[in-house]
């Protein structure tokens, strides 16, 4: 099981600005989740499953300021390693991801995403494994799995 | 097939090991999940709480080939009913199993 890199481009919103004039902090942890859609989009991962992904932590390193421009946003996964993947059970997963500024020439946020996966119903903890077998069911009829 | 008593040291020992707390502590004061997860470095919120379960269970799985999903229980519950849970759990898998 391979995951590649997904790359969401973005456009800076006026109202995403602070009165310094640069992207809010608390506005790229959205940056940040938009990019985890992405990712999962990309890897054809369903948005809608009893099983959710749940952010237990999160680091961030904000190293330049974001001014109004096209950001890039750039997930991969850090851990677990791929042959973890197929061998082992696994409960959480942690998502690197890092924001690009200067059509890509410039890093402006570097993070580590820690995300665990709960069991919708009985809000108890499945692993990555149960959840993408969940998330790559074929839909049902009538539209998501749950509503 | 384990009895009880084999079961419950088993349990008792890899939660402690998960967990990151020895058994004393964490059998001989009855701590809540609340308070564990305060006493435990290796803590931080019920996402890892969850994840010590889930260790446990798949031990379980592994070295008896009994499967143990355990309920949603409250930060309040004390980790003596816990370990009830995950018995009463294990052996009602254990009696579908023979």
């Amino acid at each position: 099981m391979r995951f590649d890199e997904s790359i969401l481009t973005l456009r800076v919103r006026p109202n995403d600005l602070d009165s310094l004039g640069h992207v809010n902090n608390a506005t790229v942890l959205e940056y940040l989740e938009a990019g985890r859609w992405a990712w999962m989009e990309q890897h054809g991962v369903r948005h809608r499953t009893h099983i959710l992904p749940v952010v237990s932590r999160v680091e961030i390193d904000y190293r330049r300021e974001i001014h109004p421009q096209e950001v890039g946003v750039r997930t991969v996964i850090d851990a677990p390693a791929p042959e973890e993947l197929e061998d082992s059970v696994t409960y959480r997963v942690c998502f690197r991801q890092r924001v690009f500024t200067e059509g890509g020439r410039q890093m402006a946020v570097e993070a580590a995403v820690h995300v665990a996966f709960i069991d919708e119903e009985s809000r108890t903890l499945c692993s990555l494994q149960d959840f993408l077998a969940a998330a790559r069911e074929p839909q049902r009829a009538g539209g998501g799995a749950r509503s | 097939m384990p009895d009880i008593h084999e079961m419950e040291t088993y349990i008792r020992r890899k939660f402690a090991e998960h967990v990151g707390l020895p058994e004393s502590d964490l059998f001989g004061e009855d701590l809540t999940l609340a308070a564990l997860i305060t006493r435990s470095e290796r803590m931080t919120n019920s996402v890892d709480l969850m994840e010590a379960f889930a260790r446990t269970s798949n031990g379980l799985r592994k070295d008896f080939g009994l499967r143990v999903r355990l309920p949603a229980l409250s930060l309040d519950t004390p980790i003596s009913r816990v370990l009830e849970v995950f018995l009463q759990e294990a052996q009602s898998q254990q009696g579908r199993a023979a």
